[in-house]
């Protein structure tokens, strides 16, 4: 049958109608089940101040100190700074934390990244490494701690967030599925 | 009966002249939904989304089920820690940065969007068709039409690709933004970053409106240049050879200028650094220019009036 034919004839015209319509309920149900079904994590945020055990390990913060990126290596000319010079502006957050062993079996995760704004930062690996020379030789015992720089780049932020960098919220992220728990910096020491 | 299958009977004199625009407009837009180029320009990129679609499906969705059902029955600890839902922008044509299909469909857009209708007044002038036209209403209303016919066309054959995506996309992903542990998301710089995360369907809906209007503008660049070519081809590739050289060529020689080419933009796979502002400059702008071009260019279009 010719399709100007199909139009013009209303039982077909209504077929199709009916076609179309059982077509759109079942894209719906399809949609409202993948939306239901989603493999979504359950946050768990935690203040500052308390504990965070994750993988048989109990994690704390001792400290976390804002300053400016030259700033550090003038306090801490014992570093050195691996970074290209024409990185542009930035500044890093020192992060100290404890670990305690809760569980015998579990390994110490040290890659804890950073999440602030839409941003989510990891950090410099040999910086690391320098900082924290009792993961390297094996001496890291439980109840030690040990320290990691974020850095943060202006580059990857508007004028209008660089310019509040100060007051933003910082979150250190444990896992992301099925549980992923945050901690939120609250108290950071500006310098 | 004119060349193209349209009786210039149709129009019905009237002494209110948007009753003529309006059945002028009527034509123009049945002329352009039933133009084969419409169709080839919507079939090229329904072929392009299906492609895409299989891609993501096979190389991205189901690699992270079955990590995930590996992880599942693995007894390690935290084995879980680095897996992470993928979002609807992960299968999103105008979002995806992994497969070549993005690359190809802004490649192709500008040629896309000029099919259906670019050439349009061209070919009205060169088929003696535009005469029998302009002894029944005005240059005026002739031209507007024209004018706005294309522009929607040029838009509704590159948005249709991207809405086809985003629907299929929903069918396997949910409406989730992209997880920032995904590390896909660019910088906080980039444009509606924000609805990136948030409200990831209306950031495709934003770029999809961004591009519908850049389609519309590439065929109106067609349309206003096809009175300086002798050859309807050259003025149909004119928007591609632009749009290559302004983002490929001109872009790369001056590399802060690149973020504020419009082929460059519109593409939100590639992050670019640019302000809501400064897009709606840049657009308004090139709008403009182009209308202007398109007045001078025909305002004294021969008539039989």
């Amino acid at each position: 049958m010719k399709f100007k034919k199909i139009r013009e004839s209303k039982f077909w015209m209504i077929i199709l109608s009916l076609i179309a319509l059982a077509a759109i309920v079942l894209y719906v149900i399809r949609v409202y089940n993948v939306n239901k079904n989603a493999l979504l994590p359950e946050y768990q945020v935690y203040s500052q101040t308390e504990q965070v055990e994750y993988k048989g390990i109990n994690y704390g913060i001792q400290s976390a100190t804002m300053m400016n990126y030259n700033e550090f290596f003038k306090k801490n000319p014992q570093y050195v700074d691996y970074s290209i010079p024409d990185d542009g502006e930035r500044k890093v957050i020192v992060v100290e934390y404890s670990a305690e062993l809760v569980d015998d079996g579990a390994r110490l995760e040290t890659y804890i990244p950073i999440k602030y704004l839409y941003v989510f930062n990891s950090f410099d690996p040999m910086l690391f490494d320098d900082m924290n020379p009792s993961l390297a030789n094996g001496s890291f015992k439980s109840g030690d701690t040990f320290t990691i720089v974020y850095e943060i780049y202006k580059n990857n932020l508007s004028e209008k967030e660089w310019k509040n960098i100060e007051n933003t919220e910082y979150r250190l992220i444990f896992g992301a599925y099925p549980v992923r728990k945050e901690i939120v910096l609250s108290d950071i020491n500006r310098m | 009966m004119s060349k193209s299958g349209y009786s210039v009977l149709q129009f019905q004199r009237d002494d209110k002249a948007g009753r003529v625009v309006k059945n002028i407009f009527k034509i123009e837009i049945k002329k352009m939904l039933k133009s084969k180029g419409f169709l080839i320009s919507i079939i090229l990129g329904i072929v392009i989304v299906l492609l895409h679609t299989r891609w993501v499906y096979v190389n991205l969705y189901v690699p992270n089920q079955e990590l995930l059902e590996v992880k599942l029955q693995s007894q390690e600890y935290g084995v879980l820690d680095d897996w992470f839902e993928c979002g609807i922008l992960l299968g999103w044509l105008g979002n995806d940065g992994f497969s070549l299909y993005n690359a190809l469909f802004y490649f192709v857009f500008p040629i896309i969007s000029v099919i259906p209708y670019g050439m349009s007044l061209y070919n009205d002038m060169n088929s003696g068709y535009i005469s029998s036209v302009l002894a029944k209403c005005s240059r005026k209303d002739y031209l507007v039409s024209k004018y706005v016919v294309t522009f929607i066309s040029g838009g509704i054959v590159v948005a249709a690709p991207l809405i086809l995506s985003i629907m299929t996309a929903a069918c396997y992903l949910p409406a989730v933004g992209i997880d920032l542990l995904a590390m896909k998301g660019g910088s906080n710089t980039a444009l509606w970053h924000g609805l990136f995360y948030e409200h990831p369907v209306l950031y495709a809906v934003c770029f999809t409106v961004l591009n519908f209007i850049y389609g519309g503008i590439f065929a109106l660049i067609c349309v206003t240049v096809s009175k300086w070519f002798a050859n309807r081809f050259m003025a149909a590739i004119f928007p591609f050879i632009l749009n290559n050289y302004t983002t490929k060529g001109l872009g790369n020689v001056f590399d802060e200028m690149l973020r504020y080419t419009p082929g460059y933009f519109i593409n939100s796979s590639l992050n670019v650094n640019i302000t809501m502002a400064s897009v709606m400059i840049i657009t308004v702008v090139v709008l403009g220019l182009t209308t202007f071009i398109y007045y001078i260019n025909y305002r004294k279009l021969e008539t039989l009036e």
